[in-house]
């Protein structure tokens, strides 16, 4: 499986890797304090290190001007993943014509070791997402999605045609999504695995057969497969077509279809548990 | 413009006999009372008495207004002057000042000058003590066909602007290092460390039917605008 695709993809997507001077994963700790900025004219700046502008300077723990909005925190300049969906992108960066606004989220992106890589392969956590090296981009990678931060719509808006660096593989895209919603809401594939997991180990310490457990546990998955599936793609399709007017007969027989999986495999899963001896 | 001096300043120029001027001065009295009592001006004496003992002398004035500006006082008290103003100029007072930098000249004559005018006036006029150099307030106070002028040690209006040789001193020990402030270690490593509990390794290894879950997450859109460049 490629990590990344061969061409970047056209404006800012989920899951494309950016780089800006601007890009720092910051955070807050309990030494944040408010800067006071002030400016030493040009001609000072002009005389004193040869730069021919008025320079800012900041002053931490002063009362900051009305206005100003400068704070002392914490932060690394990072090559960063964009972790915003499409839908949101799209409005922030002025859909329909409209001005760039509100914030655009981001994780930092950091480089680490093959062995490393295996390690969080091997034991997965919801926080950490591996960008393994491919032909694209050779070094391993790992999207720190505990360390995200939130950036000025406008600024990645200007910044924007040279913003992306790579963009992930549909896979890859996928594969994140469902991380991020782990981390982010503790919902999805990666969670009912882990979820499953602790259960079967569970069920085999406490006697029944492995095959068993691990059919059961199959079964009970794909109850939250097709849920998963229900309310993220088709009740998104019919919330589509209700923005854009589109005719109901297709959402509703595409519904059906997927109530009647949905239902199917919460049959077998139902009869799976009632089997299981108490 | 002041508040309670200008109540002063303006008997001052009625004199003994205010006469027909004594109904406006009474309305100028009350008014400036009713001010100093305000809930505005309780907030703004909270709001000065943190920071007025640290001033060393009134040149540094320009710190009041700050405090007062960043607690979103000064325009409120600046619009309430202007009101009273206004009602006591219908009366027959009227009040017109100015902020400068006061100069002695020879022959007991002062000039105080800002950006925008130069105004020549004779030392008697100073009230209180002002420096040679400082900050003064000219108040030009009118009482019916009185008409006199003040020079009053004043808070600036603005943050004085600087000369050469007070950036040089302000800069001196400028070396382009980041400023020392007592902050916390920041040491990636040890922040990635925490917030994650550890995990056992998978024993049975219970993996979901994916396809089940493809495309089904609304963070990703197919469209257009994910189409490769």
């Amino acid at each position: 499986m490629s990590t990344y695709q061969g061409s970047r993809r056209a404006g800012l997507s989920f899951g494309d890797v950016c780089e800006a001077e601007f890009l720092y994963d910051v955070h807050v700790r309990e030494d944040a304090r408010a800067l006071l900025r002030d400016e030493a004219p040009a001609s000072f700046s002009k005389k004193k290190w040869g730069v021919d502008e008025a320079v800012s300077y900041f002053v931490p723990g002063l009362a900051p001007k009305q206005g100003d909005s400068f704070a002392l925190a914490h932060g690394w300049h990072r090559r960063s993943i964009c972790l915003s969906d499409d839908c949101l992108i799209l409005s922030a960066l002025g859909r329909g014509g409209r001005d760039p606004g509100g914030r655009i989220l981001f994780a930092p992106v950091v480089e680490c070791s093959g062995d490393y890589l295996a390690k969080l392969e091997e034991a997965p956590t919801y926080g950490r997402f591996p960008l393994p090296g491919d032909s694209v981009h050779t070094s391993h990678a790992i999207v720190e999605l505990r360390c995200c931060f939130m950036v000025d719509a406008r600024s990645v808006h200007t910044a924007l045609p040279d913003l992306v660096v790579l963009s992930t593989a549909d896979e890859t895209r996928q594969e994140l999504a469902d991380r991020w919603a782990a981390y982010s809401a503790r919902r999805g594939p990666f969670v009912v695995e882990d979820n499953l997991e602790k259960f079967a180990e569970l069920l085999v310490d406490s006697g029944f057969d492995e095959d068993e457990v691990i059919r059961l546990a199959d079964s009970l998955g794909r109850v939250a497969g097709a849920a998963w599936a229900y309310e993220g793609g088709g009740l998104e399709a019919a919330g589509v077509a209700g923005d854009e007017s589109s005719a109901p007969g297709p959402v509703l027989s595409e519904l059906e279809q997927q109530l009647e999986v949905l239902a199917g495999h919460a049959s077998d899963a139902l009869a799976a548990v009632r089997a299981c001896p108490r | 413009m002041g508040i309670y001096p200008e109540v002063v300043l303006a008997h001052v120029v009625a004199g003994r006999s205010p006469g027909r001027s004594e109904d406006a001065l009474n309305l100028l009295t009350i008014r400036s009372q009713a001010l100093l009592r305000s809930e505005l001006l309780g907030e703004i004496e909270d709001a000065l008495r943190g920071i007025i003992g640290d001033l060393e002398h009134i040149g540094l004035s320009f710190e009041v207004l700050d405090c007062l500006a960043e607690r979103q006082l000064l325009t409120p008290l600046q619009d309430e002057m202007r009101t009273l103003a206004d009602e006591v100029w219908d009366a027959g007072i009227g009040f017109e000042g100015t902020v400068g930098r006061l100069t002695r000249k020879a022959g007991g004559m002062i000039v105080v000058e800002n950006d925008d005018e130069r105004l020549s006036l004779t030392e008697e006029s100073i009230v209180g003590f002002v420096e040679d150099g400082g900050t003064v307030a000219v108040e030009r106070v009118r009482v019916g066909a009185r008409e006199h002028d003040f020079v009053l040690p004043s808070l600036a209006s603005t943050v004085p602007s600087r000369n050469d040789s007070q950036w040089d001193e302000m800069f001196a020990s400028f070396t382009g290092r980041p400023v020392s402030i007592p902050v916390l270690a920041g040491d990636y490593a040890a922040d990635m460390v925490g917030g994650e509990l550890a995990r056992r390794p998978r024993r049975l290894n219970i993996r979901v039917p994916r396809e089940l879950y493809a495309g089904a997450n609304p963070m990703i859109r197919a469209s257009a605008f994910t189409e490769p460049a």
